[in-house]
């Protein structure tokens, strides 16, 4: 068991947009930290951090074309675990929310309190926080879903066409064997393909990419389902459909209540959702 | 590298009204935080690469996703 002075672990993020998005206790745990490893997607980025502590370290140099990413992930783990046994207070920083669309941060957290140590994660601004901002939507409005494309795929989910749906990752659709790091047009026209189930011949989505760095624009490309195949994938490209329908109340649900339609005082926030 | 630039770049991303001045008034935002001509033309040019380089930003190669 590790002694109490031994070290321990802050996973923390740097949000999205280089130097903006970070929140005062994290710029704390990453100034105080005595091992800082980084996991971000810009070298702008990375040199602001290591402005901040200049004890950091990279992570990026894990990952290699051709090399499965899982490898690449534990290969990260094990890296700031050595530090944690080392006894150094050491912080791991993730682009974005570190426990959103992150497996090493959790895993992580996961084998350090095995090991009997201090680890905790730290909330920050993830792509859906932005993606919520610069969309202006709200999940409260017609209800929410979100999955990682090829998951969605592959595995069969059903979705419900009366609430948003966000999709990750598009731009990895297609590497099926963890190692490309690019998409494949036919499988982008497999997804809509089994999108087409629900949502009808010209629905618009949204191609969202959040503007990372100050002199960037937003990405939020509305373009029809059908031709979402001809469309440009990026790594960070992320696919938001609106709702298609409107959502149904259920009137046994409302007998069992014994209350009427008429009774019911709607919130604002159901006002603008898409007419039944 | 430049201090200047960096800080510029910098006081962009964590200002959102500077960042607006900067997109309605790029020459006069610029002049008045005190950049270079030299450096003035490469934030208009928007060129991530030779901006990096300019304010010895890591230029390595970055995968984005991490699950």
């Amino acid at each position: 068991m590790p002694e109490e002075n031994a070290g321990r672990l802050s996973v923390v993020g740097a949000g999205i947009r280089y130097a903006g998005q970070l929140t005062t206790e994290t710029r704390n745990l990453i100034q105080n930290a005595d091992q800082v490893f980084a996991l971000v997607t810009d070298g702008f980025t990375l040199k602001w951090l290591a402005e901040l502590n200049p004890r950091l370290t990279s992570l990026q140099h894990h990952y290699r074309v051709g090399r499965q990413r899982d490898e690449s992930y534990r290969a990260m783990v094990d890296e700031v675990l050595a530090s944690v046994r080392n006894g150094l207070r050491t912080c791991a920083i993730f682009y974005g929310h570190p426990g959103v669309y992150v497996w090493p941060s959790h895993e992580m957290i996961r084998r350090a309190h095995d090991e009997g140590y201090v680890a905790k994660m730290f909330p920050a601004i993830s792509a859906e926080d932005c993606l919520i901002a610069d969309l202006d939507v709200d999940p409260a409005a017609s209800g929410w879903q979100s999955y990682e494309a090829m998951d969605f795929l592959l595995y069969g989910r059903q979705i419900d066409p009366s609430a948003a749906l966000v999709l990750w990752q598009v731009g990895a659709l297609g590497d099926h064997r963890r190692r490309s790091f690019v998409s494949q047009r036919h499988w982008v026209q497999s997804l809509v393909d089994r999108l087409q189930r629900w949502y009808p011949s010209g629905h618009e989505v949204v191609l969202y990419e959040a503007a990372a760095f100050p002199l960037d624009e937003t990405r939020m490309e509305i373009v029809m389902l059908e031709v979402l195949a001809d469309a440009t994938l990026n790594p960070i490209t992320t696919l938001y459909l609106p709702p298609a329908t409107a959502p149904e109340l259920d009137r046994e649900r409302l007998s069992h209540l014994g209350i009427e339609e008429s009774e019911l005082a709607l919130g604002e926030y159901q006002r603008s959702r898409i007419k039944g | 590298m430049s201090a200047d630039l960096k800080g510029f770049l910098k006081s962009l991303a964590e200002d959102p009204d500077k960042l607006a001045q900067y997109k309605s008034d790029p020459d006069a935002t610029m002049q008045d935080h005190g950049l270079s001509d030299e450096h003035q033309m490469m934030v208009k040019k928007g060129d991530k690469e030779e901006l990096k380089k300019e304010t010895g930003a890591d230029d390595a190669e970055v995968q984005f996703w991490v699950v």
